[in-house]
């Protein structure tokens, strides 16, 4: 049992209730660098997805379904994951209030689920661009595919690979008592 | 009135002003989870990284040091999930001359999460047991329950 007296554990609480953050200055620069380096990456988001629609447009009005596959699925790729890494913060700060741990816990035990749905639909555009590769060959339009393939595997690879224990990780300190 | 009113009453918010006026908070408080100024200045960084992104979309239901606070306590498990256990016996650098107690945050890291979240808001940031309770989205005696708990393991910790 403890023989450390009340007042005493006050004491170094109170100590620690006057810590100060030693460089705020720094962290507010790099908070405001990586703050703009996020509108960049929407920026040039916006601009993939203006070209792949743009893409989507064209090959629909040449009657080509493999080119209008290819520009939808690349814009839906883009969009997803933009939308992936803009709604972080926007969910970190939409959980508050009486059922917030439990809503916490549930987003985490949902997002475990995407890796899975991640790799089946990469699954699904590895078997639409080797299709598409066996039947034009290796046209712009192919790389198109392999490209957009690439993408989706790396990501469901991160997912299962990073993400995965991560958040089993976060889940569990969720849980510590 | 206090500096939260003030900020909210605006129509828009200055992200250097939420930064300044809220940043010694949420340093405090993620000095309590990771037990390490370095640790803490880091998850500061991420969690104004994440206020900035969602400030546009506060709006004023609660007030702003709790409205950051919650999302602190989520970027420092996040955080903590990331970073490899490193022991509860890892203090500053060493040559760094420092007004902390290092044994209590040394005790910190040795306390299961809840509990340090608990002590984090309640016996370092001042909240009352309901605003904690509404911070970490569970009833107002379970929080009291866990400071008791998470009290009586620290002075252990700290006696032994």
């Amino acid at each position: 049992m403890s023989d450390l007296r009340e007042d005493v554990l006050d004491q170094e609480l109170a100590r620690l209730q006057n810590a100060e953050l030693p460089d705020a200055a720094g962290v507010l620069r790099r908070v405001t660098s990586q703050a703009s380096r996020h509108r960049r990456i929407a920026t040039a988001s916006l601009v993939g997805v203006a070209v792949a629609v743009f893409g989507t447009v064209v090959f629909t009005l040449r009657g080509d379904p493999f080119g209008y596959l290819a520009l939808s699925g690349t814009a839906v790729v883009i969009v997803l994951m933009a939308w992936r890494h803009f709604r972080s913060a926007e969910r970190l700060a939409r959980l508050q209030g009486p059922a917030a741990l439990e809503a916490w816990r549930a987003e985490l035990t949902g997002d475990l689920r995407q890796g899975t749905q991640a790799l089946i639909i990469t699954g699904l555009f590895a078997g639409l661009t080797a299709f598409v590769v066996a039947r034009h060959g290796l046209m712009p339009k192919s790389m198109l595919y392999i490209g957009t393939s690439v993408v989706l595997l790396w990501y469901a690879l991160h997912q299962l690979l990073v993400r995965r224990p991560l958040l089993k990780r976060e889940l569990d300190l969720l849980d510590e008592h | 009135m206090s500096t939260d009113v003030l900020i909210v009453d605006r129509s828009g918010l200055d992200p250097a002003e939420v930064f300044r006026d809220h940043s010694p908070a949420v340093y405090r408080l993620a000095l309590s989870l990771a037990g390490h100024p370095a640790d803490a200045e880091d998850i500061t960084q991420e969690v104004f990284l994440a206020v900035l992104k969602a400030l546009p979309g506060f709006r004023g239901e609660a007030r702003l040091s709790t409205w950051i606070y919650a999302i602190a306590l989520r970027v420092a498990t996040r955080w903590l999930a990331r970073r490899p256990r490193t022991g509860p016996e890892r203090a500053p650098d060493p040559g760094v001359k420092t007004e902390l107690p290092i044994d209590l945050l040394n005790a910190l890291r040795r306390l299961p999460l809840n509990a340090r979240m608990v002590i984090a808001l309640v016996a370092v940031q001042g909240l009352r047991h309901d605003e904690a309770a509404q911070v970490l989205g569970i009833p107002a005696g379970t929080v009291g329950s866990r400071l008791s708990n998470a009290r009586r393991l620290l002075r252990e910790y700290l006696s032994a």
